[in-house]
């Protein structure tokens, strides 16, 4: 009897042990412990820097290559598929975007939605690790609303390439991987959500910087507020663009460039955000369009058509024009290894700002608020003002002559412009043969399609 | 380092040193690799190894209390260093080292509780408890390469944890000495998989029965038969086979020099695979056991299946994922089968000879039993339900057309032309069998022993696979290159018949465009069975008579040794189970040598 109440005692004993270890023990034991040399704890990140750093993060890798997405693909490739620039080496990648008729295998087409998706996946792994991780209210606020701009921006981006496009907010790559494309009206719905979010969570003043540092590269809140506005015009919500705008306009902390030679230096009030170039310091567009070496053929030349739109004694001529090897070519960038690091990429800045405001007067029939507006860009380029007593379609007119001008060779304004107030078949058809309405969208990258057999391609390809 | 490479090399190269014994790096002022270089290069490794172990028993009447500890580092520092004269002086080279630093710690435990009850007829036990496994690696190398003046200079580490816990079960009965029985249950959970993870439940049962077994009453008597036995198995396993931290976020600082204003910037670098879970195998098998005269020789037969599904695979997945590849459990079910049949036959005791054989057969098949919506999947044009795992689709190679001097293939659409349709050849780069047989002789002080391994399978020709690396004849001049000599047999013109097709320079050419269809073909298929004496071992027991007039107590052989000695095989190329003529095939090795057992008398 004894030894049996042993063996029991001995028994439970042993099993209330066991118990006890599995229900403390393993949790803890098969959780792996967060080390430094991961970088980001598992559930989240750990502390303010180390958002900053995530945050920052997504800044560089806009600029890890040229022409790549964000530092110069949209001044280069929509801006040969526009009436802008012409390449000069008979490279078929580079000339089928001048002559639009893209293939789905141009290498140059898989390069921006490769990039542009990894940003977006780059962004919404960092808003994920925001909320769950350790960052104080304030700095996560702040990081937050600068990711969900980012992410409202590149999806605009997309859009003016692509059409419809899979509109992706969430990190599960199993279902990103089997989506479908979203409509453009969904897609603007989405952006426009974005950016009132980002506008109601940025500060409305850019964060202070050491003074040896470059400023405005962090968006604030009129950023977000510049991108609506952008936005409400490619709806023609034009009283909303037009609110946006002069709110945009009226704050102290931006202010025209005096000059169009120094507008795109990094300390001028006209940036509202400009992105870092990486290694020494030359921005993409720089890297791309000065020629080389002096004399040197440039590699893009801006089509005769533009460079006759200039009116005579038009400042912008010479500062954002130069002539090499006899042919003229963009230079509103102009540092190539010399004077680096005084240029940054101007990803938004106050001109178009005006040109918005402008452009929704005139549609909502406030003409002489039309012209004022242009007359501001106008002055400082030395121009004379327009004249008064204009029909409103002749403001519409000059208002989108200046924006071709003033937005000449940037980001791909001029392909956006031309599509949305439907002159592109008008403008493209008479000056390239190969012209087709399709090709007012990119192609799908070919291999995409196989990857993800829920997209379907644009049709014309 | 594998210099097999190096069978590219042009025979006809000019010296590799110069008068005065140095490395020559350019011949007429074209630049060249030196192959003699590698052998300045200097490797140096330092391996420290701790392993302990405890284990502590308690033993209390049919209860047993058994509890085992055990730890182990494995700490590796390794140096590659390459002089500047190893490099060639036409990029003004600085003496390099490479270092890193490994760093292996694991530890494990159990605690298992048995109890045992046995009587006349009857035997019962049952076991439970609980064991767990950590690993901690480090691996630390620089990310480049660093001049002699940053020795210790080390960056980028990296660090995989991992941690498994389990708890288990088991439970055995025997009747009679003739039903024996066992269950067995078992729960895992491990950091491999996702944080919410309920673990992995699996068990298995299995069942014996004796059904032949001679009297034990007349124990002179041969009995012809003498055990007879037949055994069923199923049960169900896990596996958490996938990269460590799978589940979360990857993520790296920039290489690039990142502007000062944004140091410290950090970005992700692979996905979180959300729904990756555990690989689950069901497994069940029937066997059969026969002894022979007074089981001197013994039979075993068995017959298996194994039926794996939610397997993880590395994915590819489309660019609005943000990553190139992923992880996720496949939706497929693969079925293996097999039966393996081993034979034994022990050592009989005639006092002079000796002779042990062990031969083991097994048929391994496979078969893709399942994909759902293949069709839609990235595997939609490579991988075959109802095939096998390796079967790939080919073109239908049907040799070189002695009129046009092209290679040629089954045009199975009709059209005229090969296309992507006519790749309906289904080729099985696999093997059907594999055997493995050993032999002892024993006679007096001497001893010979052999293994023989046996495959019969279809690989891939690696000589023709050639055209894969660089095609004959497409090389331009001034190109330094080699091409093995059974290129020579290629057609040249009308009539010809020719194991290769018409040499071609261009890459528009007719010829050409054949090249990538070809090296998609059955040509390319070739039988890459082998035998091979494995190895081959003599020795000589020193006589103990030898060493007491030493006064040692202690006993000892000597050997010679073979290994790799003899390959049989209709494959045309380099070795038959490597397939590939960038990898140095098994070497022939031979050693001589002297084993001795202190204290063993």
């Amino acid at each position: 009897m004894n030894t049996i109440r042993r063996y029991i005692s001995l028994g439970s004993v042993a099993c209330i042990g066991l118990c006890m270890i599995l229900v403390t023990g393993c949790k803890k034991l098969v959780s792996i412990p967060d080390r430094e040399e991961r970088l980001v704890p598992t559930n989240g990140f750990a502390n303010d820097g180390q958002a900053m750093d995530a945050v920052n993060g997504i800044l560089a890798r806009c600029m890890q290559t040229n022409a790549s997405f964000m530092n110069g693909a949209f001044s280069i490739f929509p801006g040969m598929s526009a009436d802008e620039l012409q390449p000069t080496a008979n490279n078929d990648v580079l000339v089928q975007f001048a002559d639009n008729r893209l293939t789905s295998d141009n290498t140059r087409i898989s390069i921006m939605y490769n990039t542009a998706y990894n940003l977006v996946a780059q962004i919404n792994i960092v808003l994920e690790n925001l909320n769950s991780g350790k960052v104080t209210r304030a700095t996560r606020d702040r990081l937050m609303g600068e990711c969900i701009f980012f992410r409202a921006f590149i999806n605009l981006q997309l859009t003016c390439l692509f059409g419809d496009v899979p509109l992706v907010t969430i990190t599960n790559v199993d279902v990103i991987a089997a989506m479908s494309r979203t409509g453009i009206d969904s897609i603007y719905r989405q952006v426009i959500d974005d950016l009132r979010t980002a506008d109601s969570l940025l500060p409305a003043s850019y964060i202070v910087m050491q003074k040896d540092l470059v400023a405005r590269t962090h968006p604030d809140k009129w950023v977000a507020h510049a991108l609506l506005s952008r936005i409400y015009l490619y709806e023609g919500h034009w009283v909303e663009a037009e609110r946006m705008a002069t709110d945009v306009l009226e704050s102290s902390e931006l202010g025209l460039a005096s000059s169009p030679d120094s507008v795109f230096l990094n300390d001028s009030r006209e940036i509202l955000w400009q992105l870092i170039p990486f290694d020494d310091g030359v921005v993409g567009e720089a890297d791309y369009f000065l020629p080389k070496s002096t004399g040197a053929m440039p590699a893009y030349i801006i089509r005769p058509t533009l460079m006759n739109a200039f009116e005579p004694g038009d400042r912008r001529k010479a500062a954002w024009t130069g002539l090499s090897g006899g042919m003229p070519y963009p230079r509103k960038y102009k540092a190539l290894m010399t004077d680096k690091k005084r240029e940054c990429n101007v990803v938004m800045r106050l001109a178009e700002q005006i040109l918005i405001r402008a452009e929704a007067r005139a549609e909502e029939g406030d003409l002489p608020g039309a012209i004022a507006d242009v007359d501001v860009l106008r002055s400082r380029a030395g121009l004379p003002a327009l004249q008064a007593g204009l029909s409103s379609q002749a403001v519409l007119e000059a208002v989108w002559n200046e924006r071709r001008i003033e937005l000449m060779c940037e980001w791909g304004h001029r392909w956006m412009d031309l599509k949305r107030t439907g002159r592109a078949a008008s403008t493209l058809g008479s000056l390239k043969p190969a012209w087709r309405l399709t090709d007012a969208l990119y192609p799908l990258p070919a291999g995409e399609l196989k990857k993800d057999t829920n997209l379907v391609q644009n049709t014309g390809y | 380092m594998d210099q097999t490479s190096l069978l590219y090399f042009p025979p006809t190269a000019p010296p590799m040193r110069d008068s005065a014994r140095n490395l020559v790096y350019s011949i007429n002022g074209v630049p060249v690799n030196n192959p003699l270089a590698f052998d300045q290069y200097r490797y140096d490794a330092l391996t420290r190894t701790l392993v302990c172990n405890v284990q502590v028993l308690y033993n209390v009447g049919r209860w047993e209390l058994q509890i085992n500890s055990g730890y182990s580092s494995i700490d590796t520092r390794e140096s590659t260093t390459i002089p500047a004269t190893a490099q060639n002086p036409l990029f003004a080279p600085a003496d390099l080292r490479y270092l890193a630093r490994t760093n292996l710690k694991g530890g494990e435990g159990s605690i298992k509780l048995s109890w045992r009850w046995g009587g006349e007829r009857m035997n019962f036990s049952a076991t439970g408890g609980l064991d767990w496994y950590i690993q901690h690696d480090r691996i630390e190398a620089p990310g480049d390469t660093v001049g002699t003046a940053q020795l210790e200079s080390l960056s980028g580490s990296t660090v995989a944890d991992y941690r498994d816990l389990g708890s288990f079960f088991s439970g055995g009965a025997s009747f009679d000495q003739r039903f024996f029985m066992n269950v067995t249950g078992r729960w895992d959970k491990s950091s491999r998989m996702a944080r919410d993870d309920g673990g992995f439940y699996s068990g298995g049962a299995g069942l014996s029965y004796v059904f032949f077994r001679p009297k034990a009453t007349d124990p002179d008597k041969t009995h012809v038969l003498t055990m007879g036995r037949l055994h069923v198995s199923c049960g169900i396993t896990g596996s958490d086979a996938v990269q460590n931290y799978a589940h979360y976020t990857g993520w790296s600082t920039f290489s690039g020099a990142l502007p000062a204003q944004l140091a410290g910037a950090f970005y992700p670098t692979s996905p979180s695979n959300v729904s990756l879970t555990w690989e689950r195998i069901v497994k069940s098998s029937v066997g059969l056991t026969l002894g022979f005269i007074n089981d001197q020789l013994n039979m075993d037969l068995v017959y298996y299946r194994q039926r794996a599904s939610d397997l993880p695979v590395p994915y590819t997945l489309p660019a609005t994922t943000g990553f190139s590849t992923g992880y996720r459990t496949w939706p497929a079910v693969i079925m293996n089968t097999g039966y393996e049949l081993s034979i034994q036959k022990q050592a009989k005791a005639w006092n002079f000879f000796q002779w042990m054989s062990r031969l083991s057969l097994s048929f391994p098949r496979n078969k893709l039993q399942s994909y759902p919506n293949i069709e839609n999947s990235y595997y939609a044009t490579t991988r075959i339900v109802g095939e096998p795992r390796e079967a790939v689709r080919l073109y239908h190679y049907i040799g070189v057309d002695p009129q046009t001097g092209l290679f040629a293939f089954e045009d199975y659409d009709g059209d005229g032309k090969i296309t992507e349709k006519d790749r309906q050849f289904i080729g099985k780069p696999m093997v059907k069998m594999f055997s493995a047989w050993t032999n002892a002789f024993h006679t007096g002080k001497w001893r010979l022993e052999m293994t023989l391994e046996g495959v019969v399978q279809t690989g891939i020709d690696y000589q023709r696979d050639i055209y894969n690396v660089s095609p004959p004849g497409s090389l331009g001049p001034g190109l330094f290159n080699n091409e093995t000599v059974k290129v020579l047999d290629h057609w040249r013109k009308p009539g010809d018949k020719a194991r290769y097709q018409q040499f071609t320079s261009l890459p528009t050419t007719e010829a050409a465009q054949r090249i990538p269809l070809f090296t998609s073909s059955s040509g390319i298929l070739e039988n890459a069975s082998f035998l091979r004496l494995r190895t081959l071992t003599l020795s000589y027991e020193i006589p103990t008579a030898f060493f007491h007039k030493l006064n040692l107590k202690m006993g000892g052989q000597f050997y010679i040794q073979g290994q790799n000695l003899l390959t049989l095989t209709p494959y045309a190329d380099v070795d038959p189970a490597l397939q590939s003529g960038m990898v140095c095939p098994l070497v022939k090795s031979y050693g001589v040598g002297v084993k001795l057992n202190f204290n063993s008398i």
